[in-house]
């Protein structure tokens, strides 16, 4: 509860900041509102050419690339403002005013900033997932939505854990490097079919560093085709993963070494 | 020359000791390639009938090698140099390369060569590996002859694409907000530069936009040209057409660089 009220606390302060630059912020909305339109243009081209992608068709394809882009909201909203300024607090001595404060340090440097240009965001990437969903002719009860919200969340979940892991490793590094770009790597590879990537590719991808099933298990639970066995080996995943990252984390911190003085 | 060597020297020196984050950067560049071949492996795959089928006259090995050239092009000569210009002139920066007995598009530019014959060394192992890996699709140059007029189209994309970042990089003396025009111009190249899905797929009207801009001979044609489907006489209308964009834009710099310079002094004091 009170961790909540300090994060609400954190964003007001994001949204304060941003307010003073009022036409960085739009143009930035623009940008990123741009990105997607033209992300979608490539998709939208190959199915002028092709029925269906490994299998997808269009509208499948719509629900995946929603949840994908929600998954990617989350990232440019939380965890590239946050994460990305990590490998900084270290080198410049920083990260010892977050050990000082009377919080979790994992959350505060996690939570500390967000970007609100992001946010709109949201909106098509919402109406992509609702309107395939639509197109596909399913009918979606509460509790498939409430199921499908949990996933999203556990994959976001599953995400942030592997991503902070990665950078964390900067404690022993003890120096500027831009760490927190290596595992966005993976971001592209999950707004895709996986069956692209072959039986071999699927497995390492869905369960060896589980990238995949971060958007292709919420998408299957949104169209009905993912078993609750399923579900739960998400969740628990992403808890795990959540254990593993503060675990490691903390176990970093014992071996830091502050820059500063 | 001298002194071109000494500036990229000190370019050198200045990139080594980011080594690592080269290399970060570079498998962040280099990843969508993976994505890219495996979807249009997919893609041809369910579009059916064994290796017949073509989408935008292409078919599946040289869509791969399309994708292949186009990655390897992106770090030949992605222009980014925009971005850094942009912080310059933000935070007063580029006072000092007003003073020096270079003009300031000397000194980026050839940052720019300097930094590139360093990641395009240690790109090569990756892309190696890539090749490796995609054996069974690449495809070798239509024409071993092609190979020296290749060198020409590319020398001349890189003049261009490198002008067209800069040009934008010198809009921040007038717009706060360049730094977005930076990542419309990356669009554009994507999209209509053939650096996202070769221009022969894209919808008539797009191409009838994409054939007015300069931008789909920085990646579209030499990679048209290496797979042969640009030949002959369109070869030489290709350059015609690049060194037409570059005289374009080297009279826009030099009007945008006099003007900018002299705002700018007025602004800095």
């Amino acid at each position: 509860m009170r961790y909540l009220r300090v994060w609400l606390f954190f964003i007001k302060t994001a949204i304060i900041r941003t307010l003073e630059f009022r036409a960085d912020f739009v143009a930035w909305m623009i940008i990123n509102l741009l990105w997607m339109v033209f992300q979608l243009t490539f998709f939208w081209v190959v199915y002028q050419h092709t029925d269906a992608i490994a299998g997808w068709n269009a509208d499948q394809l719509r629900v995946l690339l929603g949840t994908g882009y929600l998954l990617e909201f989350a990232v440019w909203t939380f965890g590239y403002p946050n994460l990305g300024r990590i490998s900084g607090y270290v080198s410049r001595g920083e990260l010892d005013l977050f050990l000082l404060k009377p919080l979790n340090s994992q959350f505060h440097v996690s939570f500390k900033r967000m970007s609100p240009h992001n946010v709109p965001s949201v909106a098509p990437a919402a109406l992509l997932v609702i309107t395939g969903v639509q197109a596909l002719g399913i009918q979606v009860d509460l509790l498939t939505a409430a199921v499908y919200l949990a996933l999203v969340g556990a994959g976001m979940a599953i995400f942030y854990s592997l991503w902070f892991m990665s950078v964390t490793t900067v404690i022993w590094l003890q120096r500027c490097i831009n760490i927190q770009e290596l595992f966005l790597v993976a971001l592209p590879a999950q707004k895709v079919p996986p069956e692209v990537y072959g039986l071999l590719g699927r497995f390492v991808l869905t369960f060896v560093v589980p990238v995949a099933m971060v958007t292709v298990f919420p998408t299957q639970a949104a169209m009905g085709l993912l078993s609750p066995q399923m579900a739960g080996v998400m969740v628990a995943t992403a808890a795990v993963l959540l254990w593993l990252s503060s675990r490691l984390w903390t176990f970093a911190l014992r071996g830091y070494v502050s820059a500063s003085s | 020359m001298n002194r071109y060597l000494a500036i990229l020297r000190i370019t050198w020196q200045d990139r080594l000791a980011y080594r690592a984050e080269a290399i970060i950067w570079m498998l962040v560049d280099a990843s969508p390639l993976v994505v890219m071949a495996a979807m249009w492996i997919a893609i041809y795959g369910t579009a059916t009938g064994a290796g017949a089928v073509t989408l935008g006259g292409l078919d599946l090995r040289q869509m791969v090698t399309y994708y292949v050239l186009v990655t390897f092009l992106g770090i030949l000569i992605g222009a980014h140099s925009d971005m850094a210009i942009i912080e310059q002139i933000r935070d007063g920066l580029i006072a000092p390369f007003l003073l020096r007995p270079l003009p300031h598009i000397t000194f980026i530019l050839l940052e720019d060569i300097g930094w590139k014959t360093l990641t395009t060394g240690v790109f090569l192992p990756v892309f190696g590996l890539a090749l490796f890996w995609l054996r069974d699709y690449v495809l070798p140059p239509a024409d071993i002859a092609v190979v020296p007029l290749l060198v020409i189209t590319i020398a001349l994309s890189y003049v261009l694409f490198f002008l067209i970042a800069y040009l934008v990089g010198l809009c921040a003396f007038w717009m706060q907000e360049a730094m977005s025009l930076a990542h419309v111009k990356d669009l554009l190249v994507m999209l209509l530069g053939g650096a996202m899905l070769p221009t022969s797929v894209l919808p008539d009207w797009m191409q009838a936009v994409a054939m007015a801009l300069p931008f789909r001979t920085i990646y579209a044609l030499p990679a048209g040209i290496y797979l042969g489907q640009v030949r002959g006489w369109e070869i030489v209308q290709g350059w015609a057409t690049q060194v037409a964009w570059i005289a374009v834009a080297y009279v826009t710099y030099r009007v945008m660089w006099r003007a900018g310079t002299r705002r700018f002094a007025l602004v800095g004091g």
